[in-house]
């Protein structure tokens, strides 16, 4: 089973688990107060979690897709207005927790910094793109990483030594740098006096493009448990 | 130069501050209210952060700067952030200087006692207890749980039972009583975290690269920190748990940790947290222990502190604990 966290009404998640090819279940921040999460340190292969309002022992979870950004006091509508922010912190600290340690692949799993893995800011993904030669190999474009596919293009090239095979391997070495399964990296090198600069990194997969879909499905499904 | 973050009435900042003055050393404070009238230039260069960090006295480049001790506070409910009342988006600039300071505090050459990056274990406490875990402490069996079901079968396996907070909000650590029978089905809004009580004698251990300073302490709570007959006393830790607790210190990557430990009847040792930024003076002045000299002496080592020499610092003789 794939089970997708996303917001609640998030039809984009939705879609994405209907169209799985096997068994799929949206978690939502609802799903948090409802009876039957049930989690113990040093055993969380024996967890039972909550998806689409229904108890899942995790043991039948295949993979696990979060394009939730963080639970938000606002999602938590079925709590009493005054409980909610302590809610949220609370689920943001147990969703770290649950979504760093499952056994099934994560994309991307939880870091203590981010629901969303390494937690970077822009200066460090420029840094470490520099360290990997991504940037000097890279020109102005959008870049995508699932697992070890590339895609993307160039909108503007002015490097005409390097080509897409160093492109994706300085992606691949950046990916494996933050520990990341997925990465889309808008890169901006429209001012011929510098070097390229990354502008944007999306760490939350973007699941209403068709090509991100297919290729997590790809990444997952042959990805390896952690136990 | 060594950096300085936080708060003025902060007091193990105020600690250490005090103790590097006396030694002489280049001290630059940025105090966290006043945080609008600081900006850092930071830029990525050939693989390297460079930049420059204004302040009131003048501007430093970050090559200068070879030791920080940071203990920031949550800028979004800090009272008094001067200029804020005349200009409301100064939170917003705050916020972005808060922003690079940690992106470099990360990945600067200096001293940096702790990085960011490694003080966010403890913001989720069954994370924490996973890494403890891994680092081969004993750690008491933990369960989250919305399941009243689930609790109540907990609760009859342990037979003892505490329950607080998840994440790192602090809480008022409690014991489950008959009366919380009828309350569990609560547990159904929020998950909610238990934890076999564990019976023994607490103590916190501070961990300074390899310095262990080690307090005793005897309260009848179930929390000794809201209990006011708590006392401390400074002991010396067995060899292997000293040990095992600077293992685990640098395990977490952190050079300064205050670890929480119970020591059971039958000399089990369970950890129970590592605190990435411990309020040490709690414990530093009710025993003497001199963390803040030992937090000095490491921001002032020009070779970073990479002279690792294992030691105890050990327990004075009693007279002096009694002064």
């Amino acid at each position: 089973m794939l089970v997708i966290v996303a917001a609640e009404l998030d039809a984009v998640a939705v879609a994405a688990a209907s169209s799985w090819n096997g068994p799929a279940r949206v978690c939502t921040p609802a799903d948090l107060s409802r009876p039957g999460w049930s989690v113990e340190v040093g055993n969380l292969a024996g967890a039972s979690i909550v998806a689409d309002a229904q108890r899942v022992s995790l043991r039948d979870v295949r993979a696990i897709v979060n394009v939730l950004p963080g639970l938000a006091p606002p999602q938590l509508f079925r709590i009493e207005e005054e409980d909610r922010t302590y809610a949220a912190i609370e689920g943001n600290a147990f969703l770290t927790w649950l979504l760093a340690f499952a056994p099934c692949p994560v994309t991307n799993r939880a870091t203590a910094a981010s629901l969303h893995g390494c937690g970077w800011g822009n200066e460090r993904w420029n840094l470490e793109a520099q360290r990997c030669g991504l940037l000097a190999v890279a020109d102005t474009g959008t870049f995508t990483l699932v697992g070890d596919t590339v895609f993307g293009s160039f909108t503007v090239r002015r490097t005409p030594r390097s080509g897409p095979s160093q492109l994706e391997s300085g992606m691949r070495l950046l990916a494996r740098t933050a520990r990341m399964s997925y990465l889309r990296i808008e890169i901006d090198g429209t001012d011929q006096r510098t070097p390229p600069v990354i502008r944007r990194v999306h760490v939350v997969p973007d699941l209403s493009d068709q090509v991100v879909v297919a290729s997590l499905r790809r990444h997952l499904l042959t990805s390896r448990s952690l136990t | 130069m060594i950096l300085l973050w936080g708060l003025q009435d902060d007091g193990p900042l105020a600690a250490v501050r005090r103790e590097l003055e006396r030694s002489g050393a280049e001290v630059l404070f940025i105090d966290q209210r006043r945080t609008p009238q600081h900006h850092l230039a930071l830029e990525a260069n050939c693989g390297r952060f460079g930049g420059s960090l204004s302040h009131p006295g003048g501007a430093t480049k970050l090559e200068q700067i070879h030791a920080v001790y940071p203990r920031p506070y949550d800028i979004t409910t800090l009272d008094g952030l001067e200029i804020l009342d005349e200009r409301p988006d100064m939170l917003a600039i705050a916020a972005e200087f808060e922003r690079r300071m940690l992106a470099w505090l990360d990945h600067t050459p200096a001293v940096v006692v702790n990085r960011p990056s490694a003080m966010t274990s403890n913001a989720s406490k069954p994370f924490q207890l996973e890494l403890i875990r891994a680092a081969g402490w004993l750690v008491p069996p933990t369960l989250v749980t919305t399941s009243a079901s689930d609790a109540h079968d907990w609760w009859d396996r342990h037979q003892r039972c505490i329950y607080k907070s998840i994440s790192s909000q602090r809480s008022i650590v409690s014991e489950l009583s008959p009366d919380h029978r009828l309350r569990l089905d609560d547990v159904a809004w929020c998950p909610t975290q238990f934890q076999k009580r564990i019976d023994g004698v607490d103590y916190r251990v501070h961990v300074i690269d390899d310095c262990v300073y080690a307090t005793r302490i005897t309260s009848s709570g179930d929390d000794y920190r809201y209990d006011t007959s708590t006392h401390l006393d400074w002991i010396q830790l067995p060899d292997d748990v000293s040990c095992r607790c600077i293992e685990l210190a640098r395990s977490l990557e952190l050079r300064f940790a205050g670890i929480d430990l119970r020591r059971t009847p039958a000399d089990d040792w369970y950890c129970f947290e590592v605190n990435p930024s411990p309020g040490f003076t709690y414990f530093a002045d009710a025993t003497g222990q001199p963390i803040a000299e030992q937090l000095a002496t490491i921001l002032c080592d020009q070779d970073g502190g990479q002279r690792a020499i294992h030691r105890e610092e050990a327990a004075p003789a009693r007279g002096m604990l009694d002064r």
